[in-house]
């Protein structure tokens, strides 16, 4: 009996460390922190604490992801009580948290990060920016993305959508237009 | 601290790891030669081969022809008869590092890069590298760490401790014997020898730039000999010879130029503020615009973000634009400075001034907003 208590303890506890992965209906709103996207097919949906993650063919291959940032956290959501690791800041301008963006790539192992197009762009209501971006995985391969951001009440909510610069990227851009453009407070 | 108690095994353990015979003596590596496939070394080999295919693929290779052309006449001027053999990857990272496998792949970090002053110093690193190759010191390493640890197998952690102690040892003795054979060559090379003790004296004043560091050695301090040491040992080789020969400091700087901005935007992401002034200051020493140095200068200032820190960037930005050799960015950092300090008006004008000297700079769009929003 005690064996099986631990044996399902043992399960509980892993599966608590995995997001559960669900589809996302389409055309049916999905609320995100304060605002909701609809997207127009099924994405493959896992959720974490602060950020949730979506995809089609994996997450190797492409991912929208999507963060909310307090005030001196990391991209992920931690904070570094040694100043170490890029972190977000308030008073941040785009030019700037396009900076912290690259950098939080950089340090992960990313190679050759290349950021372009920063300009204005409409978070739902909310004034905001996007950019796009190009970098290439460790071993080699090159990958493509685009972000939409805005800052509300001092945190920073950024949607980044990334895939191979082959395939995968193009082959879902249109979609994940349509996602940006359906962000609804 | 050991105490009483632990102090008879650690005697015995040090009695038997004295017992342990040193390896066999290893001749030097010939030009060309390969080792014979059914030994040890061969499977070294075979293993770094593997590793190279990896690397030949890797995002993070520098691929620019004259950079490793550069490089390489740097290794074929230290030993025309050993650099046919090697094969050269400049790996872009910030940090100060270069290796060489038994096979003859050598890894130069940009770090490594970006902290070199001249081609003297560089010739000093390559033939540093070159000597492992040549010693084989990679198969003396594999051999002693197998001897050591085979022989303690038997005994418990301290043993291990012991036999990993043996082995950080053997490793110093072979970077003193790769500083001197390295400086040999560097000398009958033609190049100044008083430069090589530089090279880690700049890396001395990069560690001790931030008293909080200096108590806490990183893994290559620990691992390798003293760096005071190894510039003791170099300035009283190089004394009865310094001022003599090659320093080749503008074709250095010709030479890196092109990636200096990405390699000091690589820097300044290890966030090792106090460490990278020390690099700002010798790029400036060696020669490199006053411009693009004064302009990085504000950049770490923006970066770090502590108090007056704004103030120091926008001084900085200043001296940059008044200087030779800034780039554009200059004036879109200044106007963020300017705008983050609510100095508006200074801050419309720098964004103009960006603009107008990069009128398809890839950020306009944003830029012309700050503007908008400035009026």
């Amino acid at each position: 009996m005690t064996r099986k208590i631990i044996a399902l303890t043992i399960l509980l506890l892993a599966t608590a460390c995995v997001p559960p992965i669900v589809a996302t209906p389409p055309q049916e709103p999905i609320k995100i922190g304060f605002y909701s996207v609809t997207p127009q097919i099924e994405w493959n949906r896992s959720m974490m604490s602060t950020r949730e993650s979506w995809t089609i063919d994996g997450y190797a291959l492409q991912a929208l992801r999507f963060y909310t940032v307090g005030d001196g956290q990391t991209l992920s959501g931690q904070t570094d009580p040694d100043g170490k690791s890029p972190a977000f800041h308030k008073s941040m301008l785009p030019n700037e948290i396009q900076e912290f963006f690259v950098e939080t790539l950089a340090a992960g192992g990313w190679a050759k990060v290349k950021p372009s197009g920063l300009k204005p762009a409409k978070f739902g209501s909310l004034p905001g920016f996007r950019f796009s971006f190009t970098m290439v995985e460790k071993d080699g391969l090159e990958y493509e993305g685009m972000a939409l951001g805005a800052v509300k009440d001092d945190e920073l909510n950024l949607i980044l959508y990334s895939g191979t610069k082959l395939h995968y990227f193009p082959k879902y851009k249109p979609a994940v237009e349509k996602v940006f453009a359906s962000i609804s407070m | 601290m050991i105490g009483a108690r632990n102090f008879a095994p650690l005697v015995a353990v040090l009695l038997l790891a004295a017992c342990v015979a040193p390896p066999p003596p290893v001749a030097d590596l010939k030009p060309g030669e390969r080792p014979d496939i059914n030994s040890d070394e061969a499977g070294l080999w075979m293993q770094m081969d593997q590793v190279e295919e990896m690397l030949k693929t890797s995002g993070h290779v520098v691929e620019d022809r004259k950079l490793n052309d550069y490089i390489r006449s740097v290794t074929c001027k230290l030993s025309a008869e050993y650099c046919q053999h090697l094969r050269l990857f400049v790996v872009q990272t910030p940090h100060f590092n270069a290796s060489m496998a038994p096979n003859g792949t050598m890894q130069v970090w940009t770090g490594t890069l970006l902290r070199a002053q001249n081609e003297a110093q560089l010739a000093y690193i390559l033939g540093h590298e070159m000597a492992h190759y040549i010693r084989r010191h990679s198969v003396q390493k594999w051999r002693s760490i197998r001897r050591t640890t085979d022989s303690m197998a038997f005994m418990g952690d301290l043993a291990q401790i012991v036999a990993m102690t043996s082995v950080l040892a053997f490793s110093r003795d072979h970077e003193r014997e790769s500083d001197d054979i390295g400086f040999d060559l560097m000398v009958k090379a033609g190049y100044d020898p008083a430069e090589a003790p530089k090279t880690w004296r700049a890396l001395l004043a990069e560690r001790d730039a931030d008293g909080e560091e200096k108590d806490k050695p990183s893994v290559f301090f620990s691992s390798h000999p003293a760096v005071e040491e190894r510039v003791e040992t170099l300035d009283a080789k190089a004394a009865p010879l310094a001022g003599q020969g090659i320093v080749g400091d503008k074709p250095y700087v010709n030479a890196v130029k092109r990636h200096r901005r990405a390699w000091l935007k690589d820097e300044m992401r290890k966030r090792d503020f106090a460490g990278t002034q020390v690099v700002l200051a010798n790029l400036a020493a060696a020669g490199h615009p006053a411009g693009d140095i004064k302009f990085f200068e504000g950049e770490l200032y923006r970066l770090r973000g502590d108090e007056g820190d704004l103030k120091e960037a926008i001084v900085a930005y200043r001296s940059a634009i008044k200087a030779k050799g800034a780039p554009v960015e200059v004036h879109r950092s200044l106007g963020l400075a300017y705008w983050k300090t609510r100095q508006n008006k200074l801050a419309r004008k720098s964004f103009s001034r960006y603009l107008a000297a990069a009128p398809k700079a890839e950020d306009r769009a944003m830029i012309q907003s700050y503007i908008d929003q400035l009026k």
